[in-house]
């Protein structure tokens, strides 16, 4: 039997490690981490990574065109499907009545053809890309600040770590950087500050563990006492001694910290973002970066996905409105026909909203490469290829352009977005487009915008009775549920078939639960069914559970705020369905 | 005593450094890919963290003396294999394993036995959980280098969360 070795990167996350996979003739064999010279580090591949392998065979993957009709969803032949969808694409651009939504996790050069064919071959009268809320987030707080960008190399020379949110838990790939680092010398110092003790509070020297909720004001806490002005983030700026009471530290502790940032100004801030895209994470990145340059420290911004840094340079320098300001003309009306490529806004978006944005269009169109409540809901579904079936490049978290190589031809009538908008154009008469090389350019260069934010949004976590909880949406501690696709794969549902709660052994005991109870957890009238995970990790009163897969995202929060999805932490009832494990 | 049992003495283990694990679980996807859907590398849980069970690979197994249908043999490099045709999935071996390291796959009705990813290690190379550790708490090490201090593998009868294995 043929053998075949490749080499791409993973996308995952920002760090976009070289993933190796062994290819035969009848399919893929397995995936390796290749310990190239720029990769994040040496050692094996973390779990996400033989994702890519799990995916390119994946039995449920869509490799075929669908269209709805009255008789439901059918299969049919993908020319007439792709000649419908040509159509609907058409009619809208001549009434410039066309949405376009384009995934920011392809490489670039995809992303690029794609946005000059629905601007000059089929004009569309709003294109936006996505990039996941949190790490749009952090571009904008960063970009209010006059942080210094650190690269990895910046993590072994420094004296301390300061670490904000489970760093550990959403980029595991650092592991031998930061255990390495603390290993090295004696003096070195990591600080952890979360509000669940995670993977990296377990191996901080210093751990300043906050409120559920309040991480932001916690941040501005250390930003002020290090002498940062946080005037240009934020209007009414409370005080320290408020802040550090909101998230329950103390200041000697603070202080403590703090000397070990200042030490020989060679410290470094590794910064992770709570889910959501709220004025609250803008104002922790932003603090986050006032914090870095008053102490002399370098950041470096873990985001959640490879190619989120490349797409918001490319939506910055190709001047594209954002996603919210997208969404708001959806939910307006200015659309008859949407294309959404490479996303699921339906699974991954407030419900509400992304319901909201889609009712008053006449025709969805979507093209992916797996099953999600947006190709549920879509009119016409086109096959997309992966991004490991691409080729081009993405910018990573260092700020690095990295070549992403194509692994192999995508299975069934899966194309790239290129080949598919190209297949679309033939089928209208119109003109194809093709990849060019592009300069993407830093994705933090730009002007700081004027917009100020006030901390009313920042929510206050206490318990309103009893018998409510807190509930925190978490992508650490629960990682195996890091979105819809990823619930999909065997051996995620091998280790853990249901959604998780984490709860603490104390509220577990006085609500009578056992490791792998069933409950049910309600929230202003939705509930979801979830087995228990006890864990001392989680604070009293609280509850953490995935709030990346469409089954818990109607547990929290969410709303739209002048153009600005937040979520806050929810508040939920527990209700016993069934104990196990007694 | 079951006749699959030989004398076989194995030459290099699999040890875990619990000051490195940060229990990600990476090991467990690579078993998972890499034996086709049948993970060898189950969890046990101390506190927050998750820590990765590993057979042992003992002298004298008792996962093999406990099997009624000879599925399970000690091969001459001192490893443990399971015949898949063979077992039965009668979980005999799970119930008889000291160290709790072994687990039924409900759906396959089989029982999943790490056999130290003996295609890569009789090539030189080194089984799939140890690469596939992103902070190096894993490791494949000679026998005769390791010290009573050196790191060792866990057991589920003390850590795992399985109900079943504790006793």
């Amino acid at each position: 039997m043929n053998s075949e070795n490749q080499t791409t990167r993973c996308l995952y996350c920002s760090l976009a490690c070289p993933v190796g996979v062994k290819q035969r003739a009848r399919g893929i064999v397995e995936t390796e981490y290749v310990n190239s010279g720029d990769a994040p580090g040496p050692g094996g591949l973390c779990y996400r990574g033989h994702y890519v392998a799990a995916l390119m065979a994946h039995p449920k993957r869509v490799v075929e065109g669908r269209s709805k009709t009255v008789f439901g969803t059918t299969g049919g032949a993908y020319e007439s499907i792709l000649s419908e969808a040509a159509g609907a694409l058409q009619n809208a651009a001549k009434d410039n009545k066309l949405g376009v939504l384009l995934s920011g996790n392809l490489p670039a050069e995809e992303i690029a053809a794609a946005v000059r064919f629905f601007q000059e071959v089929l004009p569309a009268r709003h294109l936006s890309i996505y990039i996941p809320p949190p790490d749009e987030a952090m571009f904008e707080g960063l970009a209010h600040s006059q942080a210094a960008l650190a690269d990895r190399s910046a993590i072994s020379g420094a004296q301390a770590i300061f670490a904000i949110g489970d760093v550990l838990g959403t980029h595991p790939m650092l592991a031998r950087d930061l255990l390495g680092f603390k290993e090295a010398t004696r003096r070195a110092q990591l600080i952890n500050l979360d509000a669940l003790k995670g993977r990296t509070m377990r191996f901080a020297n210093k751990s300043l563990r906050v409120k559920a909720g309040t991480k932001t004001k916690a941040i501005m806490a250390l930003a002020l006492m290090a002498g940062a002005d946080l005037e240009n983030l934020c209007k009414d700026v409370p005080k320290i001694d408020e802040l550090l009471n909101a998230c329950g530290l103390d200041r000697s502790v603070v202080e403590k910290c703090l000397e070990a940032l200042k030490q020989d100004n060679n410290s470094v801030i590794l910064l992770t973002i709570p889910q959501g895209c709220s004025r609250q994470n803008e104002i922790l990145a932003g603090a986050a970066g006032e914090l870095a340059a008053a102490t002399g420290s370098k950041i470096l911004p873990l985001y959640y996905y490879g190619g989120s840094a490349g797409a918001y340079a490319l939506r910055q320098s190709l001047k594209l409105s954002d996603t919210t300001a997208w969404f708001d003309a959806a939910v307006n009306g200015e659309f008859s026909t949407v294309f959404a490529a490479g996303v699921d806004p339906l699974g991954s978006l407030p419900q509400d909203y992304a319901t909201q944005a889609f009712e008053k269009v006449n025709c969805l169109i979507t093209a992916s490469s797996m099953p999600s409540a947006t190709t549920k809901r879509a009119d016409i579904v086109l096959p997309l290829a992966f991004w490991f079936e691409m080729e081009g490049q993405v910018i990573d978290y260092q700020g690095q352009s990295i070549p992403l190589k194509k692994l192999g031809e995508p299975c069934g009538a899966a194309e790239t977005l290129v080949g598919l908008l190209n297949r679309l154009a033939d089928k209208a008469g119109l003109s194809s487009v093709s990849k060019t090389n592009i300069d993407l350019g830093k994705p933090l260069a730009r002007v700081p915008q004027d917009a100020k934010y006030t901390l009313d949004t920042v929510h206050s976590a206490a318990g309103a009775s009893e018998d409510t909880f807190t509930v925190l949406s978490r992508t650490e501690n629960l990682d195996l549920y890091d979105g819809w696709v990823s619930r999909q794969l065997d051996w995620v549902l091998t280790i853990e078939p249901d959604p998780v709660l984490m709860i603490n052994p104390e509220d577990a005991a006085r609500l009578k639960l056992h490791d792998r109870s069933l409950v049910s957890l309600s929230s202003d009238g939705s509930s979801v069914q979830l087995r228990v995970r006890i864990n001392n990790a989680v604070p009293s009163k609280t509850v953490a559970v995935s709030g990346t897969i469409p089954d818990t995202s109607d547990l929290f929060d969410w709303y739209w705020d002048n153009g600005i999805i937040e979520i806050r932490p929810g508040r939920a009832q527990i209700s016993v369905l069934a104990r196990e494990n007694k | 005593m079951n006749q699959q049992v030989r004398t076989g003495k194995i030459e290099q283990r699999v040890v875990l450094n619990l000051d490195r694990c940060i229990s990600c679980r990476s090991c467990s996807a690579a078993c998972f890919y890499g034996h086709r859907g049948m993970p060898n590398v189950t969890f046990g849980v101390i506190e927050e963290g998750t820590l990765p069970l590993i057979c042992r690979q003992c002298e004298e197994p008792a996962c093999v003396d406990g099997c009624p249908v000879n599925a399970l043999r000690k091969e001459e490099n001192g490893v443990t294999v399971r015949s898949r045709m063979l077992c039965i999935g009668c979980m005999s071996c799970v119930i008889a394993c000291p160290f709790g390291v072994m687990s039924p796959s409900l759906t396959l009705r089989q029982v999943a036995k790490c056999d130290y990813c003996t295609d890569l290690v009789s090539e030189g190379g080194i089984p799939r959980c140890v690469s596939a550790c992103p902070a190096g708490a894993l490791e494949f090490r000679r026998c005769d280098e390791l010290s009573d201090s050196a790191p060792l593998l866990l057991s589920g009868r003390m850590i795992g969360r399985d109900q079943f294995k504790r006793r």
